[in-house]
């Protein structure tokens, strides 16, 4: 066993590495893995997009006003997320289901707008291998770099329905609700990026 | 509350936790973000997007509160590298 003044000095070997739970430490591993997927992703959007001579203008198929929503939405439920860590350290089992309850009413709202911007572009002839505003590699990274992105937020909003359940029966731990809440931070920290690098720039 | 295998083993705060702090962060993150969506200067932009993501990683994420070696790992991991990938190959992409 590792004592609390032992989780304080440097690991060597002991439970709890850092000073932090193994379910926290590893769900941080799985963060560093998944951005650098993203920055990847990312990366290769904007070497395509500077070789490009045809790159299509977004803001003529693409409403910024409601892609602006859509952020502000996300960050809503971050911050609720943050909220519910809060509550869920303090122990009040009424507000941890409270905000993991209005996180996940967030998520699933943020997906049901995004379902409509897909239905939008591909409406408007966008298909992962044509685009018919411009160059045919743009739809490529909108449906594979959005679709990745959509399927985090359905995987928390899955992991947040389970916690709020739970939260409602008194059987959440702070630990838990906190590792819940970094995997939100991150998917809400990732569209920080989409949403500057697909749409704004 | 139910104890887990691994967790440190802190009880809970009984005291009432504080939002507030929270709701500021999150003030601070919608006021950039409406500058970045108005502005659209890439002159904003990238510190826009730096700032809100500094702002969620230490605030939201609780990085701030964390061992500074840790703090380190997580920083050199994922800024070192995604810079190397931004400012060294994605330049590339001019001349293809």
């Amino acid at each position: 066993m590792t004592t609390m003044a032992g989780t304080e000095s440097r690991w060597t070997g002991g439970l709890s590495p850092f000073g932090m739970s193994w379910q926290k430490l590893m769900m941080w591993w799985f963060i560093v893995t998944d951005a650098l997927l993203f920055a990847g992703f990312l990366g290769g959007y904007g070497f395509s997009r500077l070789g490009s001579s045809n790159w299509p203008r977004v803001e003529e198929f693409f409403s910024l006003s409601y892609l602006t929503v859509m952020t502000f939405v996300l960050i809503s439920s971050s911050a609720t997320m943050a909220c519910a860590v809060a509550a869920a350290k303090a122990g009040d089992r009424v507000a941890v289901a409270r905000f993991t309850g209005l996180t996940t009413a967030g998520g699933i709202l943020f997906l049901g707008m995004q379902a409509y911007e897909w239905a939008h572009f591909i409406s408007a002839g966008g298909r992962p291998w044509s685009n018919p505003h411009g160059d045919a590699r743009f739809g490529s990274y909108f449906f594979l770099v959005t679709g990745f992105h959509g399927t985090h937020v359905l995987i928390g909003v899955l992991i947040l329905f389970v916690a709020t359940l739970r939260a409602r029966a008194g059987r959440f731990t702070g630990n838990g609700i906190e590792v819940a809440g970094l995997y939100w931070h991150f998917v809400d920290l990732v569209w920080v990026f989409i949403f500057g690098c697909f749409y704004l720039i | 509350m139910t104890d887990e295998i691994g967790a440190p083993r802190t009880p809970p705060n009984p005291a009432t936790p504080h939002y507030a702090i929270y709701f500021k962060i999150w003030g601070v993150l919608l006021v950039i973000t409406l500058l970045m969506v108005f502005t659209r200067n890439p002159a904003i932009l990238l510190p826009g997007m730096a700032a809100k993501a500094t702002l969620i990683a230490l605030w939201f994420m609780h990085l701030k509160d964390e061992r500074r070696d840790f703090i380190f790992y997580i920083a050199a991991s994922i800024v070192l590298l995604s810079l190397i990938l931004f400012a060294v190959i994605v330049p590339d992409g001019k001349v293809m």
